[in-house]
């Protein structure tokens, strides 16, 4: 039986995460925590250990130590249970079958997911309209632009309806049309459904107007986090400051 | 997707995995043929070998009706379907790995047994189609003359070697998720059946040390009971002794290949590798 998780639940919680690959320290005591219904956006420089703690959540590496709960889970002791409730984009675009359709590449991962027959037929049919794919469907992957390869990443990530998003650049290389149709569904997401959404990217600007809660990670440790008021507050900058402002601020080197 | 009328989840899932290879398989025709029809030229060479010998070889091969060529038919389509089946393990995860479609499996709810079931349930399913076109084939139009009444026991000693070879099979695919690229057990095991597992000839003509180490080879199981069965008119009974080897090499490897799997697997997501190729 899996547990209701409510709105005001904790859905992700990090505390004290330390990730190291042999002797090179990726994350350092990494603390936060993302409640359902709120977006928490990660910024970092190429390197900083963006995708690594992504993965961590999404169960693809395990960390040195620290804790890792997905809504109250420990991924570690109970790994099913955590992947059904999370939907994981990567910012990797080799991970479909290339030779089937997209919408066949859909149904296939619906079925690992135990969502089948005409229940998945429509949820296919609606996250390929949502996320600009609709006619797109019955093209092999192999003849989908970069971009469309990456909405089907979002689709997909989105097939069983989880209560996490983990969103590794998702909108890296979409048109400007779709990246706002993106946008838009996660943010419905967060307020309309409740869902707790990590994203990381490197477009500042398109973070500003979708986060609740920004963390600016460098060089594997967490230099600031919270709301945009309370970090220009902390920089002592003024309250219209862009993000990339405050990125700057924090990751300036001492 | 046409789902398959089963209620069981797992039962889904698999074939999920099925139907994604055929259609993957499928799209790549000349490929394809070329699965299904490339062992035929052996069988030919062996039939034409065969005929040089003459039609009957006594001594040796008396017990499975005294003929080469239905000797050597079993032979190489039973040893095609081993070395394929077994390599089909690493050979589908090194596959997704190249094609960065582990990671995003790996993030959904599958259970490891029914994943590593499901990515090796095409090779497993398309290589006894194989070996059966062979022996009807060879049965029709070289006059091989097998013995099919008893088909429920073939499916048996099918089924019996299909688990033991797994375990070696989920054993190399431990390899590959640990190297990637190469994979020792899988020549070893291949070298050694091809060798000792009585192929070519029966076990009976190596010397004794070596029969004796071809009695711990799953081929030697699967070729015995396949040859007494459709050659010298055997039923279940008479291979009960190859059957009781064979399920006790599954009964020991299987579980141990799969705490291997896992062990590699956890080791991937340390080094943060798993995806790598």
């Amino acid at each position: 039986m899996e547990r209701e998780l409510s709105g005001h639940d904790k859905f992700i919680v990090c505390n004290h995460l330390n990730k190291s690959f042999g002797q090179r320290t990726v994350l350092r005591e990494v603390t936060f925590e993302v409640r359902g219904g709120d977006i928490l956006a990660l910024v970092g420089r190429n390197g900083a250990g963006k995708t690594t703690l992504l993965k961590i959540l999404a169960t693809l590496i395990t960390p040195t130590d620290g804790m890792v709960l997905i809504g109250g889970e420990d991924p570690s002791r109970n790994q099913l249970r955590v992947k059904r409730m999370i939907g994981f984009v990567s910012s990797e675009e080799r991970s479909f079958y290339w030779r089937l359709t997209g919408r066949q590449n859909l149904q296939f991962f619906a079925s690992l997911h135990g969502i089948n027959g005409k229940e998945g037929r429509k949820r296919i049919d609606r996250l390929l309209d949502a996320i600009g794919l609709e006619g797109k469907g019955d093209l092999r992957f192999r003849e989908y632009s970069t971009g469309m390869k990456q909405a089907l990443g979002i689709a997909r990530a989105m097939l069983h309806d989880p209560p996490v998003l983990l969103l590794d650049e998702p909108t890296r290389s979409l048109s400007p049309d779709v990246a706002r149709k993106a946008r838009q569904l996660f943010h419905d997401m967060a307020k309309r459904e409740g869902k707790a959404i990590l994203i990381a990217s490197h477009n500042l600007s398109e973070l500003e107007g979708l986060a609740d809660h920004v963390a600016i990670l460098h060089q594997g440790t967490i230099r600031a986090l919270g709301d945009m008021p309370t970090l220009h507050q902390q920089a002592g900058l003024s309250g219209h400051g862009t993000l990339e402002a405050l990125f700057d601020h924090f990751t300036r080197e001492v | 997707m046409t789902i398959l009328p089963v209620k069981s989840e797992k039962l889904r899932i698999l074939w999920a995995f099925l139907w994604r290879d055929i259609h993957n398989e499928m799209s790549y025709r000349l490929a394809f043929f070329l699965e299904l029809f490339g062992i035929l030229p052996a069988v030919l060479l062996f039939f034409f070998l065969s005929k040089l010998f003459g039609d009957m070889i006594p001594g040796p091969l008396s017990e499975y009706g005294g003929k080469y060529f239905p000797f050597v038919l079993i032979g190489i389509a039973a040893q095609n379907y081993l070395s394929l089946s077994l390599r089909s393990f690493a050979s589908s995860i090194r596959e997704s790995q190249v094609s960065g479609t582990l990671e995003a499996v790996l993030t959904t709810p599958v259970p490891l047994p029914v994943f590593l079931l499901g990515s090796s349930l095409y090779p497993f399913v398309l290589n006894a189609f194989r070996i059966l076109i062979y022996l009807v084939v060879g049965n029709l139009f070289f006059g091989a003359g097998l013995d099919w009444r008893q088909w429920p026991a073939l499916l048996v000693v099918l089924m019996l070697t299909v688990t033991a070879i797994s375990g070696l099979g989920i054993f190399s695919a431990s390899f590959t998720v640990l190297f990637k690229k190469g994979d020792p057990l899988n020549w070893v095991f291949s070298v050694g059946s091809w060798l000792l597992g009585g192929v070519y000839y029966p076990v009976s003509v190596l010397p004794g040390w070596l029969q004796k180490i071809s009695d711990f080879i799953p081929m030697t199981h699967t070729l015995e009971s396949f040859r007494l069965i459709l050659l010298g008119h055997r039923d279940l009974y008479a291979v009960a002794g190859h059957l009781f080897a064979l399920g006790l090499w599954s009964l020991m490897v299987l579980p141990l290949s799969l705490v291997c799997f896992r062990y590699a697997l956890n080791q991937a997501r340390i080094k943060g590798n798993l995806g790598h190729y």
